[in-house]
């Protein structure tokens, strides 16, 4: 097609990349400099053909204005659509791995950063070889690789350079990433995807497979970035793991002390129910409070959570911490909530479900966070009782929400706020 | 006034020339604009970056999407049969999408691309699209390495 050579798939000169900001509303003429408006312009013959980003008649291509180009006579060709802001993919997942189609959830991810994305993928574009990529030109094939499952993104690679370019970049765009381990995966696949992504800010990790140092090793040199760190050892539906068990309490201690993440802001550790899973969550919760001190948001899901757990957290100090989960401690107790309330004064939600607080817990909790708490959940607490909630959810003015479903007797209390 | 008018004219960058009812044309975003916009004297929209085959298959896809009391199926058997060109022309019929601002078909072309690609060997995706092995052994080794995982 003719005018090819002047689709933006053609490498794309600097000053375009700085002046594209400009919005609609305030065109001046792309020929000549003049305000556009009732303006015809005396120049527009000597560019009656496409015009094509070179630095004289850059304005025109960065103010792409069919509106008034129409009104002038000799009617001008429109000028080249204007670069659509390609969405990043941001969140990549391997949940999807073998599954040919993308889950809707996918999509809002892109949506989310659709905005925020923009910057980075300009630098993408004006850096990019685009000769290289086959017959498709790189923002084409960027679309389609953006969709890819991450499976098929890493073979695309493999056809030939420019796609492995493209593929590359797409890597290094992610900033979130679920990744999927399978039981047979080796460690130093898994290094090998994460190392292609040093950009990520949050990590999931549903671990199926045993894993060990260098592993770890691996995710804490390859994600300096991480805010965010999410690791589910088990499904909640069926438990599939064989050989993870025993390997658990290691597997924490030593992403404690093998990541050095100081700015690490969210860790969820969610362990498996198995009764041989032995993990010292006393001295995880130690060294989480040794090596994270900006940590803001906990939460832990184990039936071994004890009252000596909470202790530990307590002592850590973490002075960030606004959002504390423990759910399944069958041994904290009120003594327990007594500890987060003088070290955690500040905390915007309080998630003890599964624990054994009763109602004086539920009271210590509305003298020291009646300004502060939004959240409160309490579900499946045997201890408390709907004069409990009702205290609470009368001392607790800024509650937002508050679960206490299967705590207490009556239905009808639960969630009064 | 344009709204008077029934038939809006595309005229592509071969001079080819394609009318359109107005209520298919205002859809797409960038042709609702200029119909908006401008108080045209003349009904002729130019399309400099599209050419006549490319605008041919456009239309074809816009009529059909179109139509009134279409049903899904047929609508499915019709783009299947309408995403049956070479990936340049696909990627002609991508770039016009998006030109045109229309994303409907924008993601119609993005999905044959990803359906070419998906799950298909090295070779047979060298193949499709015409490319050439541009690697070394050397090179296509250490490339096989990085992207391990996909190979196991």
């Amino acid at each position: 097609m003719e005018g090819r050579h002047s689709h933006p798939s053609t490498p794309i000169p600097d000053y375009f990349v700085q002046k594209r900001g400009k919005k609609r509303g305030s065109y001046n003429c792309g020929r000549c400099g003049l305000p556009k408006k009732g303006h015809v312009c005396d120049l527009t013959k000597e560019f009656n053909e496409v015009p094509t980003p070179t630095s004289s008649d850059a304005k025109s291509f960065v103010l792409p204005s069919p509106l008034s180009v129409v009104r002038t006579k000799p009617t001008p060709p429109l000028p080249p659509p204007r670069q659509a802001v390609p969405q990043l993919r941001r969140a990549l997942s391997f949940d999807d791995i073998g599954v040919t189609d993308e889950s809707p959830g996918s999509d809002d991810d892109e949506g989310e950063s659709e905005g925020e994305g923009e910057g980075e993928f300009l630098d993408f574009e004006s850096e990019l070889d685009l000769g290289r990529s086959g017959k498709l030109p790189a923002n084409c094939l960027w679309e389609v690789f953006k969709r890819l499952p991450p499976s098929s993104l890493l073979s695309s690679a493999k056809v030939c350079k420019g796609w492995r370019d493209v593929s590359r970049r797409i890597w290094k765009s992610a900033e979130e990433l679920r990744l999927e381990v399978p039981v047979k995966a080796q460690i130093g696949l898994v290094g090998s995807v994460l190392q292609k992504c040093p950009g990520l800010v949050k990590l999931s990790l549903r671990m199926k497979s045993d894993v060990d140092a260098t592993m770890l090793a691996c995710i804490a040199f390859s994600c300096p970035n991480l805010d965010s760190l999410e690791i589910l050892t088990s499904e909640t539906s069926v438990n599939r793991i064989t050989g993870w068990k025993s390997h658990c309490g290691f597997v924490v201690n030593l992403l404690i002390q093998v990541f050095n993440c100081p700015n690490l802001k969210e860790i969820s550790l969610i362990f498996s129910r198995q009764e041989n899973e032995n993990t010292d969550l006393t001295a995880m919760v130690n060294g989480l409070g040794r090596s994270c001190p900006r940590l803001q948001n906990i939460h832990v899901a184990s039936v071994r959570l004890t009252h000596a757990v909470v202790l530990a957290l307590t002592a850590a100090n973490l002075r960030g911490l606004r959002m504390l989960s423990l759910v399944l401690g069958s041994e904290i107790t009120d003594a327990s909530v007594a500890a987060i309330a003088s070290s955690y004064s500040r905390l915007e939600l309080l998630d003890l479900s599964g624990s054994s607080i009763s109602d004086s817990g539920i009271g210590m909790i509305c003298n020291v966070f009646p300004e502060t708490l939004l959240k409160l959940l309490l579900a499946l607490c045997p201890n408390i009782t709907s004069s409990g909630i009702q205290f609470a959810a009368a001392q607790l003015p800024n509650l937002e929400l508050m679960d206490c479903g299967m705590s207490i007797c009556d239905p009808d209390l639960d969630s009064p706020a | 006034m344009m709204s008077l008018g029934k038939l809006i004219t595309l005229k592509t960058n071969d001079n080819e020339e394609f009318k359109l009812d107005k209520t298919v044309a205002v859809k797409l975003e960038i042709i609702k604009n200029i119909v908006q916009d401008v108080d045209c004297t003349s009904n002729v929209i130019p399309l400099p970056n599209i050419d006549g085959k490319t605008m041919t298959k456009v239309v074809k896809y816009w009529k059909k999407h179109s139509e009134e009391g279409v049903t899904e199926v047929q609508l499915k058997n019709f783009d299947q049969d309408f995403l049956k060109m070479s990936h340049s022309e696909l990627h002609d019929v991508h770039l016009a999408a998006k030109y045109l601002d229309d994303n409907q078909l924008k993601e119609v072309i993005i999905q044959e691309f990803l359906d070419r690609i998906k799950g298909k060997p090295i070779e047979e995706i060298r193949e499709v699209f015409g490319i050439v092995n541009d690697y070394t052994p050397e090179e296509e080794e250490e490339v096989r390495r990085e992207n391990a995982w996909a190979f196991e």
